[in-house]
């Protein structure tokens, strides 16, 4: 048994007691332990050795691909922490984001490739793999101070083990929404993700024999939970096509899937679309959704669909490693009063959760308030930003804790109720925005500060979309969308604009988005 | 009536309800207009007008990426 907290490490030790098992399935190839084990060992060796030093952070620009799973591996395997990159991303976002990243190399797909204008290289990092595959532009290999090279050519040498690191080594970078219109990197540490694991791994017995759902994009914190349990588990990672997302009923039949995880949001789906037939999947065995707010209808059809399968609801923000809590769907369920969803749950072993006022004062079980949660799971904080890291990670009664923004409160059972937010962040499908970042971009794209943003359209109480309000003359939602796609994530992007001769205002002068959502709900625009 | 002026019309009134009323042609990429949410009220049409059982079939995105595409699953599901 090793003192190290390598993300590696669990994976390694499976590609030498089982090296011919599955490890990966991705885009109908096929990789066994002992194989991506030496692809990741050859990264390792081009990270550390080339440079002359031990990386710090690695850029993923990559998804869906063995670029990406190796990516990563290759990038623990060498010590250096991995910061994921959507290929989707818009160049505005991506320059700002690698401004402020400063790596010191990037992992490529093709689709990571394409986005390697020269204002990008101009930002990034100077050495760039990418996938064998794959292919640079013209112009990029031209580009003066880049080295490229492909992962077809790595030489046979790297560390025979992964680097030994420490427990409060960083793990990852991951970022997410920002008020200000910056996205924040959020730093977790391997000790918190070696907390995090063996929880899961205690409460859901990842196996050799599992073949696990890979659905969260790497940019997304739940994929934490595919990749890392997955291969400590000794189990095979399958990884939906982008195309099947939406609803992959029949990847999950085909490949006989034991293990699901994804967003309430694809359950949803699936039910519209009439996939969610009793005994539907019979080779599940344990169900997960966390994200979202979970339906207590959508879970009990899931259950239906997967007769053999326990179905649980995590909940968490990113900022505590993944997730903290968890309720399994029981008979009677346990659900939160007038929200029709599945309670969160009691906390994780090592997890201390409280609901506090907004002095930071704790409150009695059963009152609502905000979610605040300690342990070793909690984050180290936010990316060269320690005035908002002092907002957020406050220390009350000796410890330190997370405030999570959320509105929640405990029941007699001692399990929590998930109510809402308490500021203007919302999720669509799952991902997280701040309204405020809407509008900062809204405010540069229409030039005017009489801007709103809300979450609307609702579809079982969850939140499918933006609507924004502006009272500029001559704006039409192609100007805006078009705007908003050089900026931010496509489910950011606005799908209605509507013109308001003023704003509603709430009694402290701030925009009341409450009396917005009504007048969208009464058809009133 | 032509299933593919009906397919036309329906994502015609999907995109208009989001203000968008600019010109479609048949073989443009839907997902670059539509949502997700859009896209499942699309499958949902299928569904019950062409009884596509997007159980049995399984559902990909390409299959509906384009008027052409919907068109060439209806014809499919009438040929089996």
């Amino acid at each position: 048994m090793t003192s190290t907290f390598n993300l590696a490490q669990p994976f390694y030790e499976n590609s030498v007691t089982n090296s011919q098992g599955l490890a990966l399935f991705v885009g109908e190839m096929r990789f066994s332990y002992g194989e991506l084990a030496n692809l990741a060992r050859r990264i390792s060796g081009w990270l550390g050795l080339k440079s002359g030093k031990v990386p710090g952070k690695v850029g993923i620009l990559a998804s869906r691909t063995l670029e990406a799973y190796a990516g990563v591996l290759g990038t623990v395997w060498s010590g250096a922490a991995y910061v994921p990159i959507n290929p989707r991303t818009p160049e505005d976002r991506l320059i700002r984001i690698l401004r402020m990243m400063e790596l010191d190399a990037l992992i490529a797909d093709q689709a990571g490739l394409d986005l390697l204008s020269d204002r990008v290289l101009e930002c990034g990092p100077s050495r760039i793999l990418f996938g064998a595959g794959a292919k640079p532009s013209q112009s990029a290999l031209g580009f003066q101070g880049i080295s490229f090279e492909s992962l077809a050519e790595l030489a046979d040498e790297g560390p025979d083990q992964p680097v030994t690191v420490a427990e409060d080594a960083l793990a990852y970078i991951i970022f997410t929404s920002g008020t200000t219109g910056t996205p924040k990197g959020i730093m977790i540490e391997t000790g918190s993700l070696a907390q995090f694991r063996g929880v899961v791994q205690d409460r859901c017995g990842f196996r050799p024999t599992d073949r696990v759902s890979q659905v969260a994009e790497l940019t997304f914190d739940n994929s934490v939970l595919d990749l890392f349990v997955t291969w400590a588990g000794g189990a095979g990672l399958y990884v939906v096509p982008a195309s099947q997302l939406m609803a992959p009923a029949k990847f999950i039949r085909d490949h006989e899937l034991t293990i699901w995880f994804s967003v309430p949001s694809t359950a949803c789906f699936m039910e519209r679309m009439k996939m969610l037939k009793p005994g539907a999947f019979p080779s599940l065995r344990c169900s997960i959704f966390a994200g979202e707010a979970l339906p207590i209808a959508s879970a009990q059809a899931w259950q239906i669909a997967a007769p053999n399968s326990v179905v649980e609801n995590f909940y968490g923000p990113t900022e505590v490693t993944v997730v903290c809590t968890a309720q399994r769907l029981e008979d009677p369920p346990n659900v939160t009063r007038n929200r029709g969803s599945l309670a969160i749950g009691k906390p994780f072993r090592g997890i201390q959760a409280g609901i506090v006022d907004a002095n930071l004062n704790f409150l009695p079980q059963g009152e609502e308030g905000e979610l605040v949660v300690s342990g070793r799971q909690v984050a180290r904080g936010y990316y060269h930003d320690p005035e908002l890291t002092a907002a957020r990670f406050p220390t009350l009664q000796g410890r330190r804790w997370y405030r999570t923004g959320d509105l929640a409160y405990q029941d007699s059972s001692a399990a929590f109720h998930h109510l809402g937010r308490i500021d203007n962040q919302v999720k669509i499908l799952g991902n997280r925005v701040e309204l405020e970042e809407v509008e900062a971009h809204l405010r540069d794209i229409i030039g005017t500060d009489l801007v709103a943003a809300v979450a609307w359209p609702l579809a079982d109480g969850r939140a499918t979309g933006i609507s924004a309000f502006h009272c500029a003359a001559g704006i039409t939602l192609a100007d805006v969308r078009e705007g908003m796609k050089k900026l931010v994530p496509a489910y950011m992007i606005p799908l209605q604009v509507h013109h308001l001769d003023a704003l509603p205002l709430g009694p402290s002068g701030k925009i009341d988005r409450k009396a917005l959502v009504r007048l969208l709900d009464e058809n009133r625009v | 009536m032509n299933d593919r002026l009906v397919i036309r019309e329906f994502v015609q009134n999907l995109l208009s309800e989001r203000g968008d009323r600019a010109a479609l042609s048949d073989s443009e990429q839907l997902a670059e207009r539509l949502q997700s949410t859009d896209v499942l009220l699309v499958v949902v049409f299928l569904q019950e007008e062409y009884g596509i059982d997007f159980a049995e079939t399984g559902f990909d995105l390409n299959q509906v990426e384009s008027i052409d595409s919907i068109m060439a699953l209806i014809e499919r599901r009438r040929a089996a």
